[in-house]
């Protein structure tokens, strides 16, 4: 196990009800989430430096596109760029795969939560042992 | 040519004609006149006859009684004989002026010569009859009246002078007399057979016209009821429904078979007839040479719905003003343009399956995140917070049923039954339709509605709302070809009232319409897309739905992109209009 300290996660859906549920669970899970509705905050608190360990985005947001967020996230200077970057969708589009996303996980929606949450806690731990 | 001849034919029978009249009158004025110069003449040959000879010689028996009863006297004067002589001397005296004086005296011709011999005479009696006037109780004395007698002898000269030629002038006209009854009126008999032959000539040509005229206008109505007959075959044997009606009272008074077929064999009074009559006036719109336009569907008895369309017309039929509907059956084409227009919305559908797809998802997602939010809190025993959650639950269902809502309502099989909507909300279902599509090609979509939300028009709503959705597809087909070209990610709706009218534009800044096809743009199969992408049935239909409704939709390049605009009747103006062509 992690402990809680380490398991940051930050929230990224322009879907309010999404978000906030997202969050209860992944919170329940003994994640520390940070929820955020749009790609800019999104971006202003990684800047920030605010350093999730994880960082969950919503392909589609209402300002910007969660690639170009994820994008961003791997600019960052590698002490506050998280380790583990996950994105959700409604529908992929054309030929994208996690690898042009250029993230670690891609999962369609509507997600299976447990199963997310193992996943993405699995290889946290892989990269952290790393 | 044929023309040209007969006005010269024409114009040679007036001649005739004319001249035939004038010969005519003008013989009879001739006739007339001849007649009343012979009459005037006949009468004059009388007057001089009886009486220019006449006075002559009664002015010389006179003389000669007086010159006989002075000789007697003179022999053996008596009181008895001077009397007799007096007596005479006084009737000459009074005969003499008659001479010159009276109108047959004056016809005698050389009577002016002798005027003053006879005058001198007269004062010769005059100067006698003074002396015997002077002296009343004496006897005349011989000697006077010898000489007197010898005074008066040369006057019996002088008057047979008169009489002869008074005889002279009876003779020439007793020879003109002769002369006229031996010529027996040549001229004017002549005259005579000349105007009443030219009368007849007259007569028979009239009658030859008349009769060519007759035979003219039997052959035309001959040929008006063969023209009458032949336009009734056509109209009974035409593929199309023709029905004659008095529009005062809407009773039909002929339908052809396949009217009769089409829409009620019953009798024309029956309320079948009556019905279709006005579903017809109902849908009367604006004149156009030749007719009111009328495109109507009706219902019949057995539920089958029609389709027809055609001209309404003024005619005269039967003696009175009708009107008459000509009629051609669309039901056919009205069924396959559904098709048409239903396989269109299907592809529209089909074309937006992922974005719908990823528009349930978002819903569902919340679901499964509640749902297991909510199982944790069970297993936690938390049931206070639970309802919250069912609750959320609850309006995302609501929210994925209002997707497929939509989704079905826009594939439902399409009709052609047009019906008043309201606007504003049509335009926003359009729009909320392809709204997921274009956050996924990142397009923005800037909308201004200047409309009041109860504006409405008058059509099928979810044709409508196609041709809405194809106008934005193509905006963003056009943007998602040219995005490489920078393209500007923004398309602008906008709509606002314009009198009785309402213009919806919508335009964005791809590039804009290719020139090849700006002019064949609404035609169908117009395209510049690949097969496997664009059918060039879009624009068409769009322009087939929008006409429908009365309403007209154009393209243009303008800053920067394309400019579709489409203007519409409002609901009242639209009902107004038909009205107005009723
Ligand atoms: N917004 C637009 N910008 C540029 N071109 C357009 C636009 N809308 C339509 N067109 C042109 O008009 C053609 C016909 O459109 P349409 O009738 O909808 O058929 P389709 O989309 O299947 O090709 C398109 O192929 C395209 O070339
Ligand atoms: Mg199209």
């Amino acid at each position: 196990m992690i402990s809680a300290a380490r398991k940051t996660l930050l929230l990224c859906d322009d879907e309010k009800d999404l978000a906030e549920e997202l969050g209860e669970y992944f919170s329940e899970t003994g994640w520390r989430v940070n929820i955020c509705n749009s790609g800019r905050e999104a971006e202003r608190l990684l800047f920030e430096g605010l350093a999730p360990e994880c960082l969950l985005t919503d392909l589609r947001l209402g300002d910007m596109d969660g690639s170009r967020l994820v994008a961003m996230a791997h600019a960052l200077p590698a002490l506050i760029r998280p380790r583990l970057m996950v994105v959700m969708t409604g529908n992929i589009l054309g030929s994208a795969t996690k690898h042009t996303l250029g993230v670690d996980i891609l999962r369609l929606k509507p997600v299976e939560p447990v199963m997310l949450a193992q996943e993405m806690e699995d290889m946290l731990l892989s990269r952290m042992t790393d | 040519m044929t023309l040209k001849l007969d006005s010269i034919r024409r114009r040679w029978a007036l001649f005739v004609t004319v001249a035939l009249v004038a010969t005519t009158a003008c013989l009879y004025a001739a006739t007339t006149f001849l007649y009343l110069d012979h009459a005037r003449q006949r009468e004059m040959l009388a007057v001089g006859i009886r009486t220019s000879g006449w006075v002559a010689y009664q002015a010389q028996i006179e003389l000669i009684k007086t010159l006989a009863a002075l000789r007697i006297d003179a022999v053996d004067p008596s009181t008895v004989g001077q009397e007799d002589v007096l007596l005479r001397i006084e009737i000459l005296r009074s005969r003499l002026p008659i001479l010159y004086e009276s109108e047959e005296g004056k016809l005698l011709n050389e009577l002016p010569a002798h005027v003053p011999t006879i005058k001198g005479y007269e004062a010769i009696i005059d100067v006698f009859l003074a002396e015997v006037e002077a002296q009343p109780e004496a006897i005349i004395p011989a000697s006077r009246l010898n000489k007197l007698h010898d005074e008066l002898q040369p006057l019996t000269r002088t008057l047979q002078k008169i009489l002869q030629t008074s005889v002279a002038y009876n003779e020439s006209i007793y020879k003109r007399e002769q002369e006229l009854a031996k010529s027996p009126a040549f001229v004017p008999l002549a005259l005579m057979f000349f105007s009443v032959t030219s009368l007849v000539v007259f007569v028979l040509l009239q009658a030859m016209r008349d009769r060519h005229r007759l035979i003219a206008v039997e052959r035309a109505q001959a040929e008006a009821a063969h023209m009458q007959e032949n336009l009734r075959a056509l109209i009974r044997a035409m593929p199309a429904v023709v029905i004659v009606f008095d529009s005062l009272n809407n009773v039909v008074s002929f339908a052809n078979p396949l009217a009769q077929t089409l829409i009620d064999t019953a009798p024309p009074t029956s309320k079948e007839w009556r019905r279709f009559l006005k579903a017809a006036q109902d849908s009367l719109t604006g004149d156009e040479a030749g007719g009111v336009v009328v495109s109507f569907s009706f219902q019949r008895s057995n539920g089958k719905i029609l389709a027809l369309r055609g001209r309404r017309q003024r005619v005269m039929w039967e003696g009175r003003q009708q009107s008459m509907l000509a009629l051609a059956d669309t039901t056919q084409v009205r069924d396959a343009e559904l098709q048409i227009m239903q396989a269109a919305k299907l592809a529209t559908l089909g074309e937006m399956a992922s974005a719908i797809a990823h528009e349930i998802n978002q819903p569902l997602t919340v679901i499964r995140m509640a749902a297991a939010n909510a199982q944790r809190l069970l297993a936690n025993g938390d049931t206070a917070s639970l309802e919250a959650k069912l609750d959320r639950i609850n309006s995302q269902i609501e929210r994925a049923r209002r997707i497929t809502d939509q989704v079905r309502r826009y594939g439902r099989s399409t009709t052609l039954h047009a019906e008043p909507f309201f606007l504003r909300r049509a335009i926003d279902l359009a729009i909320s339709f392809v709204a997921e599509q274009y956050s996924m090609s990142g397009i923005r979509l800037l909308i201004e509605l200047d409309l009041p939300v109860e504006l409405q028009v008058s059509g099928e709503q979810t044709l409508f709302e196609q041709v809405i959705v194809n106008l934005l597809i193509n905006a963003r087909d056009a943007f998602e070809e040219n995005r490489a070209k920078g393209a500007h990610p923004v398309v602008q709706v906008r709509a606002r009232v314009e009198g009785e009218q309402v213009a919806v534009s919508v335009q964005d800044q791809a590039g804009g319409i290719c020139h090849d096809v700006l002019g064949t743009l609404f035609e169908p199969f117009t395209t510049t897309k690949s097969e496997s992408q664009g059918t060039g049935l879009g624009l068409s239909l769009s322009r087939k739905i929008i006409r429908g409704m009365k309403g007209e939709i154009v393209a243009s390049n303008a800053g920067g992109g394309a400019l579709f605009l489409i203007s519409l009747p409002t609901h009242r103006r639209e009902a107004e209009l038909r009205e107005a062509a009723q």
